[in-house]
């Protein structure tokens, strides 16, 4: 099997490493990942020819943007890599939850109706005298402004925890019923990393549904009556005249399966690995969502041409209950 | 005729008729307007009712939304009512809609208003 590298950061030294591996090896696998969304480049001409406006851009390039493609150097440009898992030889990107396709269609809609997004810089300061009157970038765009939205995110309060023997890790861990490692401990909503019998493994979810859903399952356990929580996660926003629902749960994805099309501000993206829905995301598509759900919790593979029919009801896909046993000669179901 | 939904209406009644019932194939949902007032049809294996079709959350169409037994889903954001009585049955729908009397008259649905 060819061996598979990957080199994280799209500096001079990254561009070089890759460039190298390839020179090497050529039938390696290379993959060069990035937060920049420029190829690499170098930085000396960003104090000298560049600044003064002497070269353009293209001219600090360490090699022009089509070689990597030309030499099988796989890219992921404006990609943060989040965490590296040394054992699993795995590499975790925070960019991409959505995808670069959807996450272009929905940068679309804001840039239709005015909205300029900013990437690669980040805030310096506010000013303003009684109130803010402007924001200051990094790299020294300023901003006049009458109020000002600030998207922090939350850190789940477990302060009160310390020392308590309850296992903490991203959030209080619980199990399905919402149970701590602690009996008779039990934690629900956006603090709880929750184990999900559908997916498998650990997942935190900051969403009103879960809230809703989960403090109920949490409840009815201490009552002793208790079903594993398996909720499929759901999220809507309504982001001007369009509805935005995301359903299920996913973080990479081997296709993505799309009805309708992408620029035409209606259509439902699915995230498939090995055949199987594992979450949707829907654009004025609310429909084609819910009756997405199905399929996602049914974790079993779908049709891939029906799902991207329009004209095929998602309802029609759900694999049927007795499939399996029917397929089965020597067991026929009761009843 | 839905026995049901007739039960108790008299002489002076004030049933309209607001849609053949053959537009609304069991399992499915239709949206008519009654005095400038938008009203869903469910038709749930033969019997029909009909809701308010503004969904009390953000006001959307509930007749664009899924059937299931005599539930009915908005689509917006997921509210669920029966559509028998009009009641919320899973948030975030902070209130019920109102739920109308119906009868069949032939082929044509009526709605008590």
């Amino acid at each position: 099997m060819a061996k598979s590298y990957v080199v994280v950061g799209t500096s001079l030294a990254g561009a070089t490493a890759a460039i190298t591996l390839r020179d090497g090896n050529a039938d390696a696998r290379v993959t060069l990942i990035g937060a920049e969304r420029e190829p690499p480049y170098e930085r000396p001409p960003l104090s000298k020819a560049y600044l003064r406006g002497e070269a353009p851009f293209e001219k600090a390039l360490v090699r022009p943007s089509s070689f990597y493609a030309d030499h099988g150097i796989e890219t992921l440009f404006g990609a943060r890599v989040t965490r590296i898992d040394p054992a699993a030889h795995r590499v975790e990107l925070v960019d991409g939850v959505l995808g670069e396709s959807v996450g272009q269609a929905i940068a679309e809609l804001h840039r239709a109706h005015g909205v300029r997004a900013i990437f690669e810089d980040s805030v310096a300061a506010f000013e303003g005298t009684s109130r803010v009157a402007r924001v200051v970038t990094k790299a020294g765009l300023r901003l006049d402004c009458d109020m000002v939205i600030v998207g922090i995110g939350i850190e789940p309060a477990v302060d009160m925890l310390e020392g308590s023997g309850i296992h903490i890790d991203n959030g209080i861990v619980v199990d399905e019923f919402c149970q701590t490692n602690i009996s008779g401990i039990y934690a629900a909503g956006d603090v709880a990393n929750h184990y999900h019998p559908v997916f498998d493994r650990q997942i935190r979810v900051e969403h009103w549904q879960n809230a809703l859903k989960q403090g109920a399952a949490a409840a009815r356990h201490m009552l002793g009556g208790g079903v594993a929580y398996d909720e499929i996660h759901w999220f809507w926003s309504d982001q001007y005249d369009a509805n935005l629902q995301y359903a299920g749960f996913h973080t990479k994805w081997d296709e993505l399966v799309v009805r309708g099309r992408l620029d035409s501000g209606s259509f439902l993206a699915c995230y498939v690995t090995d055949g199987r829905i594992d979450a949707a995301v829907g654009l004025n598509r609310a429909k084609d969502v819910r009756r997405a759900m199905p399929l996602i919790r049914a974790r079993r593979p779908v049709n891939l041409a029906q799902l991207r029919d329009e004209g095929v009801d998602l309802r029609s896909l759900l694999p049927s209950p007795d499939a399996t046993s029917t397929s089965d000669a020597g067991s026929k179901p009761l009843g | 005729m839905d026995v049901d939904a007739d039960e108790g209406t008299h002489m002076a009644d004030n049933f309209v008729t607001v849609i053949d019932t053959n537009k609304i194939p069991a399992g499915s949902l239709a949206v008519v307007d009654v005095r400038g007032t938008r009203i869903a049809v469910a038709n749930v294996g033969g019997r029909f009712y009909a809701f308010d079709d503004t969904c009390t959350h953000e006001e959307c169409s509930l007749a664009e939304g899924d059937l299931a037994g005599t539930t009915v889903t908005c689509m917006c954001h997921g509210a669920e009512f029966d559509v028998r009585t009009g009641e919320v049955l899973a948030p975030p729908a902070p209130l019920p809609v109102n739920a109308y009397r119906t009868r069949v008259e032939g082929d044509s649905l009526q709605i008590e208003v």
